[in-house]
Order: C-alpha cells, then structure tokens, then sequence
C-alpha cells in the first residue's frame, strides 16, 4: 500500500515536471498562443494594436503595435490559423500577424485606404479591399507578398468567396452593382448590376456620385446557394445564382439597408435599414420579407446566438434584442449613455456576443441566453471590431 | 494522263528489280532521316535541362512571378473525412497513419452537405485505433444544423517544422518532380527534387534543395513551358 501511494507520488511529480518542461519549452519557442481558437481578436484603431483577449479568462493575453499612424480597420484570422491579418487604413499597407509567436511577421505596402479582407477557404488567397484606390489587393499567403492588384471597384467594401474558392464577389459601396473575380487568374470578369439605378442618377451621375450608398456585401446563404446583396440607395436587396451570375429576384426591403446579415440556419437574413430605422426579415426559402420591426438609429451589425438575433445601434447605446423563432421584438439591452458601439462576433458556442465600444476603450460581453453584460476595460484605445476564428459572425463596419 | 502516271512502274523486269531496289533505298533513307530528324527534334525540346532559362522583367510581370524561400516552416496536413452522428456527437473513419497526428481536443472544421458555406466548429473527443482504419469522434461545440446527420470534417494536423516549398512551386514530369529555382537576376534553373510529407500549402523537401534558396511558385508552369520551347 505504502509502495503504491510512493509510487503515484512519484509519478504526480514526473506528470507535473513533464507539464512543466512542457509550458518551458512552449514559451522558449516564443509561443504565445497555442490554440487559435482560445482567443478574441480586437483591433484597436487608435492605439494601433492588435490585442488577443482570451475567451475563457477575459483577460489580455497580448497585442502586437503594428506602428504609428496605421489605424488599423478589420481583423481576421486565416482559416487554417497560421496567421492573423489587417489592413492599416492611413498607412495604405496590409499586416500579416504569425498566431501562435504573435510577432509581425510580413508588412505590404497595398493600395489607397486598405479596409475589409477576406480569405480564400484553403487560407490560399488574402483579398484586401482598397475603397479608396478602387482595388483589391491579391496577398499570396505562401510567398507573404502582393502578386496583383485588381482594378475597377468603385469603393470596393467586402469580399466573399465560393465555399469552392473558385470566385470572389466583391461589394461596391460607391456603385449598384457586385464584380465577379475569377480566383484563378485574380481578374474581375464580371459586373453583376443589382437593379436599374433611379432616372435622376443617370441624367446627372456626377452630381449623385457621393451619395450613392450602393452595394456594402454580396453575402452568400448558408447553402451556397444564391448570394444576397442589399443596395442601401435603391432600398432592394438583389439574389444572385452563382452559377450563371444573375440577378434571379428582387427583394423590397426599408430605407438605405447597410448590408445583408445571413442567420445561422440558414432560415432568415436581416437587413438594417438606417433611412426608417427597421430591420426586414427575409425569408430564405420564399426570397420575401417575412418581417419589418422597429429598430434604433445608426445601425452596424448584426449577430445571431440562442434563437435571437441582435441588432446594434451604434449611437444610441442599446443592443436591440429579436426572437426569430416568433419574428417578433424580445426587447433591447442598454449599453450605456453617451457611447460608440463598434461591430460584434459571436463565440463558436454561440453563447456570447463581443461587442467592441470605441468612447470608453472597452469591449462588452453579452450573454445572449440571460442579455447580462461584462465589461472588460483597457482593451486599447478606440476598439473598432472583434475577430473569432470559426465564428459564422465576424464581419466589421 | 494514265500514261504519265503509270510512267514510272510500268517497266520491264530489270526495270521492276531496279525500280524496288530503288524504292526499298528510299524507303530506308526515308527511315533514317525521319529517325535523325525525330531524334533531333526529341533533343532540342528536352535540351539540357541543367541551363537556366532567362525570364525579362516585362514578362514576371506579365506572369505574376512569384518567388518564395526554401525554409523549415510548419507543414500542415488537413485531413478530410466523412461525419456522422446523432446530435453533437459525429464519428469518422481515418487512415491510421493520419490518426497518429490527431490530437484530443483539437480543432474540426464542419460542414453539412447542404449548407456548404457554414462552418460549424468542433472538438476531437476520442481517436479509436484500429488496424487498416481509425475512427475519430468528435463533438460540434453549439447544436448542428438541424435535421443533418452527415458532416464533411476538416482536421488540420501539425506534421512538424520541416524543410519546405509551396506546393505550387512543384512540376510533375513523368515520375519526376521539379522546381525551378532562382540563379543570377532573372535567370531560373530547373531541379529535381525529392519530396516527403505534402501538406495542404507546402511540401516537406527531402532531397535536391537548401535553405534560402528561392523558388518559383506562382508562374512556375510558365517558365517551365518557356523552358521546353526555347529548348534548353
């Protein structure tokens, strides 16, 4: 008995000192995130930081200073969770972060106001959209360099891929209609118009060019089936078939939708339509509105977790809460006065929201069962948007 | 007209023998000609596969040359499979070799069938050995899409930091594999090379190359085409 008690001490400590050498050697190699999932991503505009805040503690694990003057705009990590990626707004340059070291690995000079990114499915491909050089940057994410530059976007803000990888489909937020990109040779082949623009426009299209509040995503629908595209001007959302790239229906949502926000089971998509301050519930198998509620002013996202969907409004300081099982408002969460609500991810659990809030430099973390909120402070200055690897809501402004 | 034509055979007998002879004298010049020529064709597209081809600025551009260093650098491997189950809980079938690179609670990628675009992300919660085939449970971490059984799931294992170049930098000639790499300024040499484990961006590099060398990625397949046609 005394042998074995001896024994299962001994082999405590051997365990414990394995353990032990273990976390030694991980942290002599400099690793400092071993699990990409383990962590929220923030990208703190002002500060010029990315900060890593893990998910279980909520505490600040580390943040990589990407430099002076960068402003960094959207966070996102490769699919495969090598590298974490960002545009810097006023340095016109993409950063290439390596997860697990967090050192800045790579920095590209990109085109004007680099902004949204997305990645191909195989982590092959990083398209960086440029809305103020109308282009798109192609980062090969085997060599870390830019192989092209796509021209002839008209303030290009969102990219998205086939699940196949085969072709991108790029919002333009300056024009009323989405560019094809083939993947393969990176060239824009197609201009898919959403919907004839208003005679006023045509007649005059310089006088109108800055208010055109055209086309911010074309979001595919959890099928891979048709893709939806909102045109915040002519108040329509477009479905497009990806297979011939055509327009197959128009749908009439509120004033200026923002986007499309495409929910997880693939039964509704919410546009928020900041001309009425509604939000329209589209049906994904009928293509029509089911719904139009009431909502706040200055949308910019929308997050779905526990059967609800929520809807932030940045400038008012609430979180408006709807069931989508009834189609009906479940109330709405105050934030605070006198603050800036950013964008928000959802954990892959989908028990938690991460909603970034620029005025006090804080992130808020909404439980999406019971609507309490934590707040976790000194995240770095001005965060303007929360990153979740595998999250099906990361998106930014 | 038929006379002309049949001119040149309608001879005598001497003139038969020596209009065969003749024939079987060309027929065999034919031959041997067409042999050297061929043979000379054959040599000027495989030429010396040792000299470099010069690739002008004008045309990387053109190509999107792209070069990339030979260097030691993490190989993943992504492991697909199919997944079923009831629930949370999916079970699937993989190779042996691929379990040993499997870890518990490690990351899964999840896909229904039908809803291609959404990923569901899960938790490996049991690798079961076996002989000719494992089977890998693994957990979705939220419920899965409701009513679907079948899920593709995408495993990335970590096989190590090895000598690599991106999969893209390799030809394939016959039972050959090639990369071509960079000499002086605009200059590209084909190597052979031999390779180990290939994983989803870069192969493992056994034999044929060293550190710090650059090779070709995007465009290699032009400049290997370059390389046949100029004859190298």
């Amino acid at each position: 008995m005394r042998n074995l008690i001896r024994r299962n001490i001994v082999a405590g400590f051997v365990a414990a000192a394995t353990l032990a050498t273990m976390a030694v050697g991980l942290e002599a190699q400099g690793v400092k995130i071993a699990d990409p999932t383990s962590v929220v991503m923030i990208v703190n505009r002002d500060s010029n930081d990315i900060a890593f805040m893990d998910i279980k503690t909520h505490k600040i694990v580390g943040s990589v200073f990407l430099g002076n003057n960068v402003n960094p705009h959207m966070v996102m990590m490769s699919p495969d969770g090598r590298y974490v990626v960002t545009g810097g707004t006023r340095a016109n340059k993409a950063y290439i972060i390596d997860t697990k070291t967090l050192q800045l690995v790579k920095t590209i000079p990109v085109d004007i106001a680099p902004e949204h990114l997305a990645f191909s499915p195989d982590s092959r491909w990083y398209y960086q959209g440029n809305p103020d050089g109308d282009s798109i940057s192609v980062i090969d994410m085997q060599s870390l360099s830019k192989i092209k530059t796509i021209p002839g976007f008209v303030e290009p803000l969102n990219v998205t891929f086939l699940p196949d990888g085969s072709k991108a489909y790029v919002g333009n937020y300056g024009a009323h209609w989405v560019g094809v990109v083939d993947v393969r040779r990176h060239e824009l082949i197609k201009k898919i118009q959403i919907a004839e623009v208003p005679g006023v426009a045509k007649l005059d299209p310089s006088k109108y060019l800055g208010e055109i509040h055209g086309i911010n995503i074309a979001m595919p629908s959890p099928d891979g089936k048709y893709l939806y595209a909102a045109d915040g001007t002519l108040g329509i959302v477009g479905v497009i078939d990806p297979r011939e790239d055509k327009v197959v229906k128009h749908i009439r949502v509120g004033k200026d939708p923002w986007r499309i926000y495409m929910g997880h089971d693939g039964k509704y998509a919410i546009t928020p339509n900041n001309g009425d301050e509604t939000i329209s519930i589209i049906d994904l198998k009928t293509n029509s509105v089911a719904a139009t509620l009431e909502a706040g002013p200055n949308m910019t996202g929308v997050n779905f977790a526990q059967g609800k969907a929520f809807v932030i409004s940045s400038t008012s300081g609430f979180v408006y809460v709807y069931d989508m099982n009834s189609l009906k408002p479940a109330g709405r969460i105050k934030m605070g006065t006198n603050i800036q609500l950013e964008t928000a991810t959802t954990d892959t659990k989908e028990e938690k929201l991460y909603l970034a809030e620029s005025t006090n430099h804080e992130v808020l973390i909404i439980d999406a069962k019971t609507n309490a909120v934590e707040r976790v402070g000194h995240v770095g200055l001005y965060p303007w948007g929360t990153h979740i690897m595998d999250s099906k809501d990361n998106y930014c402004h | 007209m038929m006379n002309v034509r049949r001119g040149k055979w309608d001879v005598g007998s001497k003139g038969k023998v020596s209009g065969l002879f003749a024939l079987l004298c060309a027929l065999h010049f034919s031959l041997f000609t067409c042999d050297t020529l061929a043979q000379g064709i054959r040599d000027r597209i495989r030429g010396d596969r040792d000299r470099p081809t010069a690739i002008s600025e004008a045309q990387a551009s053109e190509l999107t040359l792209t070069l990339t260093k030979v260097e030691v650098r993490p190989i993943q491997v992504w492991v697909r499979t199919a997944g079923t189950g009831t629930g949370q809980v999916l079970r699937a079938a993989i190779r042996p070799e691929d379990a040993k690179f499997i870890k518990p609670d490690q990351r899964v990628r999840a896909f229904p069938p039908e809803h291609r675009s959404t990923m569901y992300q899960a938790r490996v919660t049991q690798i079961v050995p076996g002989d000719g085939r494992a089977e890998v449970v693994v957990t979705l971490v939220a419920p899965g899409l409701k009513g679907s059984s079948r899920y593709v799931l995408e495993i990335v294992t970590e096989h190590g930091d090895l000598l690599s170049v991106p999969n893209e930098a390799i030809i394939e000639t016959g039972d050959k594999r090639v990369v071509y790499v960079q000499g002086s300024e605009g200059s590209y040499t084909p190597r052979e090379v031999e390779l180990g484990v290939q994983g989803e961006l870069f192969t493992e590099v056994v034999k044929g190359l060293m550190a710090g060398e650059q090779v070709v990625t995007f465009g290699s397949f032009f400049i290997d085409a370059d390389h046949k046609l100029k004859g190298l």
